[in-house]
């Protein structure tokens, strides 16, 4: 590789090397392997001509779009930027990711999944199981804290597309069973099934803390980054006047870290509530990615709205249709003086598939039998149990 | 190919690629071809093809993803060979299968004796895609389009790391096929999820951008030559105007293009509101957004376009 190297290049090595160290510094992957492919790419399109060696690089270390802005600034210092072509790249990059201080012991994490069939942690004992969180003490909470993190340990399933061997599949399986007949020569002697697999279903997690969430917001956030770590792929979203996106926050192992982490990344805690014009960034900006696999999609909020309600009646109706199921979670429904009566929530209402109430332990561990409920495309049979909705 | 592991065949150059020896020339003959590229564009085209690595190509729908693996495949003079991820995809439908009922057959016509029956011989292999690619059966290079690899799942990608690696494959029956002259990979994504890190680092990374005015001009005027010069620039000043607007999903290059024909064969050369009103179907495909578009705001974008009204 190295006699690749031509010789005018050679002397711009150190350069080079330099500006991958500075891209490593910040977050960028930028490895052995590639930087000698970057050397090798520079060596073919020259080093006289900025731009062009910026564009060479660039492919060789980017690795996403949030790379490009990154890659770009790094290069300008280094290397001072070539004439024109200013870049239309710059789009806002998604986001930093926070990283908190893991404190090294002290860390309650759950227990292991497998284990983990949600029945209830038994050193709760029925009175806590009952209690509104809003109505807890300090202690209380930090008890039903640890018991939330060990809820939702099993991800509700749906089928999958792959085929996977089985004794009594549906449809033949003609490579096992030919080659099986080869061996009998030519005579399939037993023929071979298969069925279709099962994946765990995705979920979308959108949780309301604005000021009337207050005092269940910490909470909900736990259970975010309970299922956030049990269920591969879910997406988690926060939102009071603003949308934030903090499923990389929360995919931390150790919880406290990740509330930590949360905490920083939101920039409206206990404000306002927007939720119509929050779901509409939610569709446009992450839709693609959020809805793509027919999530179910959690919504956790009590409908404060200060907002247009129509346009958050739109966007229920579009979440809707993007998921296989979309359940409104209200901590309000507690009371039992409860109707679905704040403007944001009567919106709402007939777009929902279930209104599930979500303000003390019992009620998360309803929610999360719900989900395990849903196996294949249940909508229908999700719905059926759902709470009345007239 | 015989039994066993095969022997690395000679290595096969590009039809097309005789002195094609820098980014611009790469970018002048993909222009010749039909495709605009812009130097970044080509710049990842060139070295895909000199460093043989694949290329990743992320951008939203409709920029031009999958046009430029035609435009590759024109350019270098190589068959193009597609294969569409989607979950669930595995080696049986990508890389290759046997043909069960034939070898089957083969046996039944055997059981009378003669010469030693070879079941895994040529004629019961059934090449998919990628053993089309990798070891093509008449020896030409190939061009190699895995479109939206985001939609396959993660057992595949790992599949497809593999070979993108070491360039080989393996079918158990006949052992390791290497291959001396690996296709031009072009992986594209559209960012459903995100695809695995060895993955991309594996690959060389582009993301697509929507063009501007003028780039976007020239691929009107150069796609559609029939389409008359004031017609064009109106059609992609309008784009431009609904890329700005907050939609669910903002119209890609393939759909100036779509409407630009659309208004052709409708045989109108002027812009009006009510003309845009019947054909917005072909730029925005949700409801939500042909609703947010048309009515009483359209006018208004119009004469933001500078389309006069």
């Amino acid at each position: 590789m190295g006699s690749e190297v031509r010789a005018e290049t050679a002397g711009f090595v150190p350069t080079l090397v330099g500006l991958a160290r500075r891209l490593r510094r910040e977050g960028l992957r930028v490895g052995t392997s590639e930087l000698l492919l970057g050397l090798r790419a520079a060596a073919l399109v020259g080093v006289e001509d900025r731009a062009r060696l910026r564009l060479a690089l660039r492919c060789c270390w980017c690795h996403r779009q949030g790379d490009l802005a990154v890659f770009d600034r790094a290069f300008l210092e280094e290397l001072g930027w070539p004439r024109r072509e200013p870049s239309r790249l710059a789009r806002p990059v998604a986001q930093v990711t926070v990283r908190a201080e893991t404190p090294g012991a002290a860390s309650e994490t759950t227990g292991p999944w497998s284990k983990g069939q949600p029945r209830g942690t038994a050193s709760l004992d029925e009175r806590l199981r009952r209690l509104d969180f809003a109505a807890c003490t300090s202690e209380e909470l930090a008890d039903l804290e640890r018991a939330v993190a060990e809820l939702a340990a099993r991800p509700a399933l749906r089928r999958s597309r792959r085929y996977r061997p089985a004794r009594r599949g549906r449809q033949l399986d003609w490579r096992r069973t030919s080659a099986a007949a080869l061996r009998s020569g030519g005579e399939p002697l037993r023929l071979r099934r298969r069925r279709r697999g099962e994946r765990p279903v995705q979920l979308l997690l959108i949780c309301d803390v604005s000021g009337s969430m207050e005092r269940y917001a910490r909470l909900m956030v736990r259970f975010l980054h309970a299922l956030e770590r049990t269920s591969p792929g879910a997406e988690a979203f926060i939102f009071g006047t603003r949308l934030t996106r903090v499923t990389r926050e929360l995919r931390q192992a150790d919880p406290a870290a990740a509330l930590r982490a949360v905490g920083a990344a939101v920039p409206d805690w206990s404000g306002g509530t927007r939720i119509g014009d929050c779901l509409h960034e939610l569709l446009t900006r992450w839709g693609g990615r959020a809805l793509s696999r027919g999530p179910v999609t959690i919504l956790l909020s009590d409908g404060w709205e200060t907002g247009d309600v129509s346009r958050l009646a739109e966007a229920a109706a579009r979440l809707r249709r993007g998921s296989r199921l979309f359940i409104w979670c209200n901590p309000r429904m507690g009371d039992p003086e409860f109707r679905p009566e704040a403007a944001g929530m009567r919106a709402a209402l007939p777009h929902l598939d279930r209104l599930q109430p979500v303000h003390n332990y019992a009620s998360l561990l309803e929610l999360s039998r719900v989900l395990r409920l849903d196996e294949g495309g249940g909508r229908s049979r999700a719905r059926r149990g759902g709470t009345s909705l007239a | 190919m015989g039994r066993g592991a095969e022997g690395a065949p000679e290595e096969v150059g590009w039809p097309g690629a005789e002195g094609l020896e820098s980014v611009e020339e790469m970018r002048s003959r993909l222009a010749a071809a039909s495709y605009l590229a812009d130097p970044a564009l080509a710049t990842v085209a060139y070295l895909g093809l000199r460093l043989e690595r694949p290329v990743l190509l992320e951008g939203e729908a409709g920029v031009g993803k999958t046009e430029l693996a035609k435009a590759l495949s024109r350019v270098l003079g190589a068959p193009l060979v597609r294969l569409q991820c989607y979950e669930g995809i595995d080696v049986s439908q990508a890389l290759y299968e046997w043909n069960h009922a034939r070898q089957l057959l083969a046996i039944r016509q055997h059981e009378g004796g003669g010469p030693d029956l070879d079941l895994y011989a040529d004629r019961f292999l059934i090449r998919r895609p990628l053993l089309e690619a990798l070891a093509p059966a008449d020896g030409r290079r190939r061009v190699l389009l895995i479109d939206e690899v985001d939609r396959s799942d993660d057992e595949f990608e790992a599949f497809l790391l593999e070979m993108l690696s070491d360039w080989q494959v393996t079918i158990p029956e006949r052992g390791t096929i290497s291959c001396a002259s690996p296709p031009l990979v072009l992986l594209t994504s559209n960012r459903t999820r995100e695809l695995h890190d060895a993955l991309k680092r594996r690959c060389l990374y582009h993301w697509i951008d929507y063009p501007g005015f003028a780039e976007e001009l020239a691929i009107v005027r150069l796609r559609l030559p029939e389409v008359p010069g004031q017609l064009a620039r109106q059609v992609v000043a309008f784009v431009q105007q609904l890329r700005s607007l907050q939609l669910y999903k903002l119209p890609g290059v393939a759909e100036t293009l779509d409407w630009a024909a659309a208004l052709m064969a409708l045989e109108r050369h002027r812009l009006d509101p009510e003309l845009v009103a019947a054909t917005l179907g072909s730029l925005l495909k949700y409801q939500e957004d042909l609703a947010a578009v048309s009515g009483t705001r359209l006018p208004e974008l119009l004469a933001e376009a500078g389309v006069g009204v």
